[in-house]
């Protein structure tokens, strides 16, 4: 009656273990889809398959290869030399590496010398050496950076100790060993068990850390069966060839062991001068760890379901979380930081031989002092024996636990009586706050993530980089810096997914009577709260330990915070125009890219928060300002469209626009000047305006072009470049306002130069500046005077008021836009006329505001210029 | 139709994704109190044609009104007059049903007193009150849609658009869901639904319109669609011979 034949065991885990294969397959070649609009006929998500993907796969691969190797290289190198020195007192003399080497050699040459008869070739000889002895030893004093006396002092105590020990006297630095080599494993006997069980003690990591870090991240949800497991369970095969298949995929399919633990275990063994059977090696010992991890992972689970409830569950699995980052970090920092490096071999030192035998790290003696081809086969044959015992008794022991059902409490809601719980989590929050603190509360993998990874990787760099600790506490600057920086982290993992954190719920959102736009804005502000309270509080307990602080330190103070504050958006604006909102595969929805661009744009704030340049501090607040409000202008006009899979918002002109556009001016403004200080022939005055109106010219003609290709409606009346009507202002009153408020700019300028001159520190600074000598020269030709006053403000007109101004007059009131435009009008100008030149801005602006005409802030812009070069001569 | 504007005009309403029309060229109108339904079989249009009412997607041409709003131009107005039901709701991880209507009243302007008054008697009615303090998305997906009713309903709204409603209830849910939609509409309010059941279709409503292939097949009351058959079809043969002319018109 039933025709098709019952399935073996072995098919039946061949089956599933390529059913995961072929997941993770698709799983990572669909990470690398990029339209929002994949082929509109056929409507769906899934990229296809194609050669330049996998090749660019392999190609990341093999660079996360070659990185885990040179870590361990490294790590190798300096535990080795650390073991060496240990088993010696540690009376002897730090020097580097090469040092050494060459130290030691010359001993050697000289005792040889010894045995010359000729006593004038030896003296010659004896006397080459020993100058070349001396400079080895002057060379490694001067690297020290001591004062001349104590230079000298070293020099004495180095020469001291050669006559005496000879090379013995001196051990190898910390840190110099940039590579390990077949020699690094130490052979003398002593040192050699000390560099295994040190190595045997980090080891002990690995099978935690892949346990910890499978169970916390790879479910989902701990306290959910994942569907595939009880679709599976469904099929006719035995439960042993299900958990059997969970087995090997939790060995075989462990991406982390495959990056770190596999090369590590390589160079291990090649450092033991094993040469290319280091890869055999390596493999079979990576193969038995992550056996070994995988069969206690997949009882792990089984236990975890079958014996705890769901909210216990949960807090575990964040628990697991924790552990195994903190585990993995662990194991990356022993490769780098000398406070845990001297830890490890110190504690290595005080254990007894017997350690070595232990099961998780007896595979080490391969490499060890005692190795023969005895303890090969004894350590092979107990390789085995132990990993297919630990995996038949896990899988018998997991069998016997779900024999009677998978699940302690089950999925589906069934309909049983529940206790009503009367008070809800959030008190006094409403609506969307609520909402989302919420959730932060029950996701706990979430609140890991925001609240404990920052202080997690603090902590790491700390273990690495032990001035870390001095320098925050020392210097206001640092710990401002670094209050920001955690904030701008904490922010990327809670700010920035907040619309791929909406998915497949988006409709819901959609259904309330609120543009989408102002429901994501709150969530950020929420987000943005929350990130001020963490770096203030940071910022508090950093400034506690900070004995002198200077008012400059309220300034810093003021800059981190707000940064955090506008950092939120900038990082739920990047994150949301970085989301595909009609991708449901969690991992495919955003666009990685986007959270190195994140990161970029942190460095390039703390680097404004570090430096001491008000100027600079300025203009970064300036910018990043703008930058904020022109992405969300963009998010402003995407998300009504964020559901629809073919329509697009129509291309309007935006802040967007006219930063980039200032942006090319600035830089090809650069590329000119550099181009033209080539040619030494032109003056200088020439050759600056020269750039900057040529760099003008460029945008302009640029952005017209690509404006006119985009089909933008209206595009010569939004920029001002035509009046908006037939029947708005003459002509001649434009005319007329334009000369009225550049004579006003002019004033400004006069009296600010006027005050200037008072100062004595101030009027020095003036004449310092370039632009004063250009401009005091008599012998510039009336033809660049012109250019410098005509061509120049038509092109800058065009950029800051026609598309800055605009773009920002687009979303909000005059006010804003008038200060905005003049503040980035002025912090491109040299620091010196930043005051003149806002207020230039100012008036521009708002002239531009009277007419609706580019005509008005051109005049005004020249009449500027013209006083301004009047002036000066 | 009465003298009342219509509720709901759409007018020659398209959607077409690249070469494919997920609806052309579909008009029809719905008056204030009436029940509606938007029959067709899978893949006619019907969730597309939902869709671009609650303003999600956005119309290729044409254009489609709530009371004299536009509905993608002018959503916000517009949602404050419509509640709606999604053939397969999807709720937030980590949130209990009691929390899930609560928020959705939040945002619809309400205090928490109003959505524990306006919602009592309706979660008595679909049996739901035992649920809500479990976390919604445990929910079966019977349940899920219940919870997604009482969202919709909690701010009275003027027009209830209900996508595929009983798909997934029970047959008590289904009963309780029929006796609402009658005393919404005897209150005044306006049902738009869709549905490939035609026996409900048949027992509910007073105007009726059938799609395929993303185009409108017919449209108007029963007896005008009867009218077009035979005197006495029933829906099931209207529909059969309706949609069937159109799904075996090939595609242009």
């Amino acid at each position: 009656m039933i025709d098709s034949q019952p399935v073996s065991f072995f098919r039946a885990l061949r089956l599933m273990g390529w059913l995961a294969v072929r997941r993770q397959l698709n799983r990572w070649q669909s990470l690398q889809l990029r339209r929002k609009k994949a082929d509109p006929a056929k409507r769906t998500g899934t990229a296809p398959k194609s050669t330049g993907r996998n090749i660019y796969s392999i190609f990341l691969l093999a660079i996360l290869l070659f990185n885990g190797f040179n870590l361990a290289s490294q790590g190798l190198g300096r535990l080795g030399a650390l073991a060496h020195n240990v088993q010696t007192s540690s009376d002897k003399i730090a020097v580097s590496a090469y040092t050494r080497e060459k130290l030691v050699e010359t001993e050697t040459q000289l005792r040889r010398l010894q045995e010359l008869t000729d006593q004038d070739e030896r003296q010659k000889y004896e006397g080459l050496w020993n100058r070349y002895r001396d400079k080895l030893l002057e060379n490694e004093v001067e690297q020290e950076g001591l004062s001349e006396d104590g230079e000298n002092a070293k020099l004495q105590q180095m020469h001291a100790a050669f006559e005496k020990d000879g090379a013995k006297a001196f051990s190898v630095k910390f840190g110099s060993h940039l590579f390990a080599d077949g020699e690094t494993w130490p052979r003398a006997e002593a040192p050699g068990m000390v560099f295994q069980n040190t190595l045997g003690l980090l080891v002990l990591l690995f099978v935690p850390m892949f346990i910890c870090l499978w169970l916390g991240m790879n479910n989902k949800d701990l306290g959910q069966v994942e569907w595939s497991f009880e679709w599976l369970y469904g099929f006719p095969v035995s439960t042993r060839a299900l958990l059997a298949s969970r087995l090997v995929i939790y060995s075989l399919f462990n991406p982390p062991v495959w990056m770190f633990i596999f090369p590590f275990l390589i160079m291990v063994f090649y450092t033991a001068g094993h040469g290319l059977a280091s890869v055999p090696l390596g493999l079979a010992a990576t193969l038995y760890l992550s056996v070994l991890a995988g069969s206690l992972t997949m009882l792990l689970e089984v236990l975890l379901r079958k014996f705890l409830n769901l909210s216990q569950l949960k807090n575990l699995q964040a628990l697991f979380t924790v552990t195994g980052t903190i585990f993995l970090l662990l194991y990356l920092a022993s490769l780098f930081s000398q406070p845990l490096e001297t830890f490890l071999v110190g504690e290595a030192k005080k254990l007894p031989d017997s350690f070595a035998w232990n099961p998780l790290s007896f595979y080490l003696a391969l490499g060890g002092p005692h190795a023969t081809f005895a303890t090969a086969m004894t350590v092979g044959g107990l390789m085995v024996l132990i990993v297919t015992g630990t995996a038949a008794a896990a899988l018998m022991l997991a069998e016997y636990c779900i024999r009677e059902g998978l699940l302690k409490s089950a999925g589906p809601y069934q309909g049983n009586r529940q206790r009503k719980v009367s008070s809800s989590p959030t008190g006094w929050l409403r609506g969307i706050a609520a909402n989302e603190m919420v959730l932060l509360q029950r996701d706990r993998n979430l609140l890991v993530q925001v609240l404990v990874s920052p202080l997690i990787v603090v902590g790491y760099y700390f273990l690495v980089n032990s001035s870390m600790i001095s320098s925050a506490t020392g210097n206001f600057h640092h710990a401002a810096t670094m209050a920001f920086v955690i904030g701008s982290y904490v922010l990327m993992s809670s700010a920035m997914p907040v619309l791929v954190r909406e998915n497949k719920t988006l409709w819901q959102l959609m259904t309330f009577p609120r543009e989408l736009s102002s429901i994501l804005v709150e969530k950020t502000r929420v987000w943005a709260v929350f990130a001020l309270l963490y770096a203030g509080a940071i910022l508090l307990i950093l400034a506690h330990f900070n004995q002198h602080l200077h008012p400059s330190a309220l300034l810093d103070a003021f800059l981190a915070l707000y940064g955090v504050g506008l950092y939120a958006f900038i990082a739920a604006g990047i994150g949301i125009m970085g989301t595909n909102a009609l991708e449901t595969e969690v991992r495919s929805r955003f666009r990685a890219e986007m959270v190195y661009l994140y990161m970029i744009l942190v460095a390039m704030y703390a680097v404004a928060i570090y430096t001491p340049s008000i100027w600079s501090k300025f203009a970064q607040l300036v910018l990043s300002t703008l930058l904020a409000y022109a992405l969300w202008q963009k998010v402003r006009d995407v998300s009504p469209y964020l559901l629809d899979p073919e329509e697009k918002p129509a291309r309007e002109l935006g802040l967007a626009d006219g930063m980039m556009a200032a942006l090319a001016f600035f830089v090809l403004q650069g590329l000119f000047g550099f181009f033209f200080a080539q040619h030494e022939s032109m003056p200088l005055a020439m050759q600056v305006v020269l750039a900057y109106v040529l760099a003008g010219f460029l945008v302009f003609v640029l952005c017209l072009a690509i404006f006119a290709s985009q089909k933008i409606p209206r595009v010569w009346q939004s920029v001002g470049l035509s009046r908006v009507s037939a029947s708005a202002m003459p002509v001649g009153k434009t005319v007329v306002i334009g000369l009225a408020y550049g004579a006003a700019a002019a004033f400004g300028a006069m009296v600010y130069l006027h005050v200037v001159d008072l100062v004595p520190q101030w009027h020095v600074w003036k004449e310092d500046t370039e632009m004063s000598a250009l401009l005091r020269r008599d012998d510039n030709p009336l033809w660049l005077c012109l250019l410098a006053v005509v061509a120049a403000p038509l092109f800058e007109e065009f950029i800051f008021r026609g598309l800055v101004f605009q773009g920002l007059r687009r979303s909000t009131g005059p006010v804003w836009a008038v200060l905005g435009s003049a503040a980035l009008f002025a912090i491109v100008h040299p620091p010196f006329s930043v005051i003149p030149v806002f207020g230039l801005g100012l008036a521009t602006a708002l002239s531009f505001q009277r007419t609706g005409f580019l005509l008005a802030p051109i005049i005004a812009h020249a009449t500027y210029n013209a006083c301004v070069l009047f002036i000066n001569h | 139709m009465q003298g009342a504007a219509p509720l709901v005009e759409i007018e020659n309403l398209s959607k077409v994704y690249g070469s494919f029309e997920a609806v052309k060229d579909v008009s029809l109108t719905v008056s204030a109190g009436k029940i509606f339904a938007l029959l067709g079989p899978n893949g006619a249009g019907k969730t597309t044609t939902i869709r671009m009412l609650m303003g999600i997607l956005v119309p290729t041409s044409g254009t489609a009104r709530i009371d004299g709003l536009d509905c993608f131009r002018d959503r916000v107005e517009v949602k404050r007059r419509v509640g709606y039901l999604p053939d397969e709701p999807v709720f937030y991880d980590y949130l209990r049903g009691s929390e899930i209507i609560r928020f959705s009243g939040e945002m619809h302007g309400l205090d928490r007193l109003e959505i524990t008054a306006r919602t009592e008697s309706l979660i008595t009615r679909l049996e739901l009150g035992d649920a809500l303090e479990e976390f919604a998305v445990n929910y079966s997906k019977g349940m899920k849609k219940k919870l997604a009713l009482v969202c919709a309903m909690l701010h009275d709204p003027a027009l209830l658009i209900l996508d595929e409603p009983t798909n997934g209830l029970d047959p008590f849910a289904t009963r309780v869901l029929h006796e609402l939609i009658r005393e919404k509409a005897a209150a005044g309010k306006t049902i738009f639904f869709s549905t490939h059941l035609l026996d409900q279709a048949e027992k509910l409503c007073s105007q009726i319109a059938i799609v395929a292939k993303g185009r409108l097949a017919a449209h108007g009351t029963l007896e005008e669609l009867r009218a077009r058959v035979s005197s006495d079809s029933s829906l099931e043969e209207i529909f059969f011979s309706v949609a069937g002319e159109s799904n075996s018109t090939p595609a242009p």
